[in-house]
């Protein structure tokens, strides 16, 4: 009889990051687990040193290709406050509604490509789409709707270059952006299909008393500004950030474990929004909320799909009213007035809060960089989650473990989401 | 109606031989029939998926790590790619050619033909030079994907 189990998902190499799963228990009492990721954007702050605030949006656009416009819109947030740049608002408005084709896109990438495998019990989305081939082609026809806003805006959807400081380089006009209407109805009807579709998943009873972090704004759901605000009280403005959280290094991971100082790990992203802004979201996708049997109160990480689809709602209404009420602003771009500086900026990427914060010299050269990405705050909760959910399903065979473990990282929406996928799997008995 | 055609060269041109699917596009260009689109990419599986749509014949190049001597052409009807092939991923891309594929092919979006070119590879990491072998197969491939173009230009 074997008295220690070790479950090991190895490192797989890929471009967007990499990713390593190590879990060992003895008996039932599960005595270590370690998620590796050496953490891509981390190269990034070296880069950005020396480099003009111009260069700025398209060098961090790089970072990521699912989430290009999270980062070019923390980046801009953070130099426009360090020159003191007030945009107009049709700035803010069109800023918002290409962020919000970010969402749409990334959110149905997740949803139906790497997530819903995993509650349905398929191996992979190609086995998935044998069986759903109109729910995966809905998810598809939703990302690409997604990424045509993203493209429409921002002149392609990966990596986009229309993006600045003081606005954008270029900006649609009413006419172009009512072409997307019709798309985005569409889109609308698909994520509320979306939606229905992932309640009725089976969901695994596990919930966590997280501390809960997300921006939050006086009147919108939040995504370009607001203030960090935590379930356990925490309200900051954002510029404060640094003085609240904290960045570890830990002997296992080249990635940084982010912690709220005096407490411990926190979570960002989907539930950590729906939980702090419900009241914030427009009264229909709070009544299908409602109707899904989803409150603000849920603590459960394996739901966090059916908010990812209830966000996806939300993104495509929001655009609906954006496009809707869109006047082109007098100039697509106000004039920058470098001046040394340190700027900081948080907007909510589709996995959660993203930080950045820049020291700028009096001729807008960034002398110091700092990105703090959703996925590295979440490290440490889901390390604690994988740590919980083991020692509660410990008497699961192996592989099922495991499949539970994968899942559970899963529904981070990290950036190795996909590589876990591919991992492959060894267990060790002693 | 005449087939569209097309050929895309898949791979990270600054990932050693993984590049190599994008240079046989570049050794092509001015040498196909003008109706022949010729694109380059490097792998997105969502690209690929896309591009099926467009066209009714399509030849996908990349390179493969399958254990064979570097350098060596590998052919496979897109339908029916080895299942040991599929297993190993058919590209450096860990996310790859073959989920495409087998996404495409469960959704019904394959176009009438299609068909791989892969080129084995040796030498997959970052900021690594092309190999010898390899760069020695990038007219072989270029043969093959003419000679493939004109066997699909004769049965339309």
């Amino acid at each position: 009889m074997s008295q220690t189990r070790t479950i090991k998902v190895d490192t797989l190499a890929r471009v967007e990051g990499e990713g390593s799963l190590y879990v060992r228990f003895s008996g039932s009492h599960v005595s270590e687990v370690k998620l590796r990721i050496p953490e891509p954007p981390r190269l990034f702050e070296g880069i950005l040193e020396g480099r003009s605030y111009e260069e700025l949006p398209d060098i961090v656009a790089r970072i990521c290709g699912i989430c290009p416009i999270a980062h070019q819109m923390s980046a801009i947030n953070a130099v426009e406050q360090a020159f003191g740049v007030a945009v107009h608002p049709s700035i803010r408005a069109l800023r918002r509604l290409f962020y919000c084709g970010e969402w749409i896109e990334s959110h149905a990438l997740h949803i139906y490509l790497l997530h819903a495998p995993d509650y349905l019990g398929y191996e992979d989305a190609i086995l998935l789409a044998r069986d759903h081939k109109a729910r995966v082609e809905a998810g598809l026809k939703l990302k690409k709707i997604g990424n045509d806003l993203m493209a429409l805006l921002g002149g392609r959807e990966i990596h986009p270059v229309s993006a600045c400081v003081g606005g954008f380089y270029k900006v649609p006009t009413a006419a172009d952006l009512r072409k997307m209407r019709g798309p985005l109805e569409e889109a609308l009807d698909l994520a509320v299909e979306t939606a229905r579709f992932v309640a009725g998943f089976e969901i695994p009873d596990f919930e966590q008393p997280y501390e809960f972090v997300a921006l939050r704004h006086q009147t919108e759901y939040a995504i370009n500004d607001g203030r960090v605000v935590s379930s356990k009280g925490l309200d900051i403005a954002v510029d404060q950030y640094l003085d609240h959280f904290v960045e570890r290094q830990v002997s296992h991971s080249h990635a940084l474990h982010s912690s709220i100082r005096g407490r411990g790990s926190y979570l960002v992203g989907p539930l950590a929004r729906f939980h702090l802004n419900f009241d914030r979201l427009p009264d229909s996708v709070r009544g299908l909320a409602n109707e899904l049997g989803m409150t603000p109160e849920c603590c459960n990480p394996f739901k966090g799909i059916i908010i990812r689809a209830l966000e996806t709602v939300f993104a495509c209404e929001e655009c609906l009213r954006l496009i809707d009420e869109y006047e082109p602003p007098p100039a697509p771009r106000v004039e920058v007035h470098p001046r040394a500086a340190v700027g900081q900026g948080c907007t909510e990427a589709p996995r959660g809060l993203l930080y950045h914060r820049y020291e700028l010299d009096e001729n807008g050269i960034i002398r110091t960089a700092r990105i703090i990405p959703p996925t590295a705050q979440s490290l440490k909760r889901m390390e604690e989650d994988l740590y919980f959910l083991v020692g509660k399903m410990a008497a699961l065979p192996t592989p099922e473990l495991t499949h539970r473990c994968e899942q559970a990282i899963r529904n981070y929406d990290p950036c190795i989401s996909c590589a876990t996928h591919y991992l492959q799997v060894t267990v060790e008995r002693e | 109606m005449p087939r569209r055609r097309g050929v895309i060269g898949l791979g990270n041109p600054d990932r050693g031989d993984d590049s190599v699917g994008i240079l046989v596009i570049r050794a092509l260009r001015g040498r196909v029939p003008e109706d022949v689109a010729l694109l380059e990419d490097t792998g997105a599986p969502l690209f690929v998926l896309e591009q099926f749509q467009k066209f009714d014949a399509l030849i996908l190049v990349d390179a493969v790590h399958s254990g064979s001597p570097p350098g060596t052409i590998h052919g496979f009807d897109g339908r029916q790619i080895p299942r040991e092939v599929r297993a190993r991923t058919i590209s450096s891309h860990g996310v790859g050619v073959h989920d495409a594929l087998g996404l495409g092919e469960a959704l019904g979006l394959l176009p009438e033909i299609v068909r791989v070119v892969g080129i084995e590879g040796n030498e997959f990491d970052f900021g690594a030079a092309l190999t010898p072998e390899v760069e020695g197969a990038i007219e072989r491939a270029v043969a093959n994907v003419l000679e493939q173009l004109s066997e699909i230009e004769e049965v339309s």
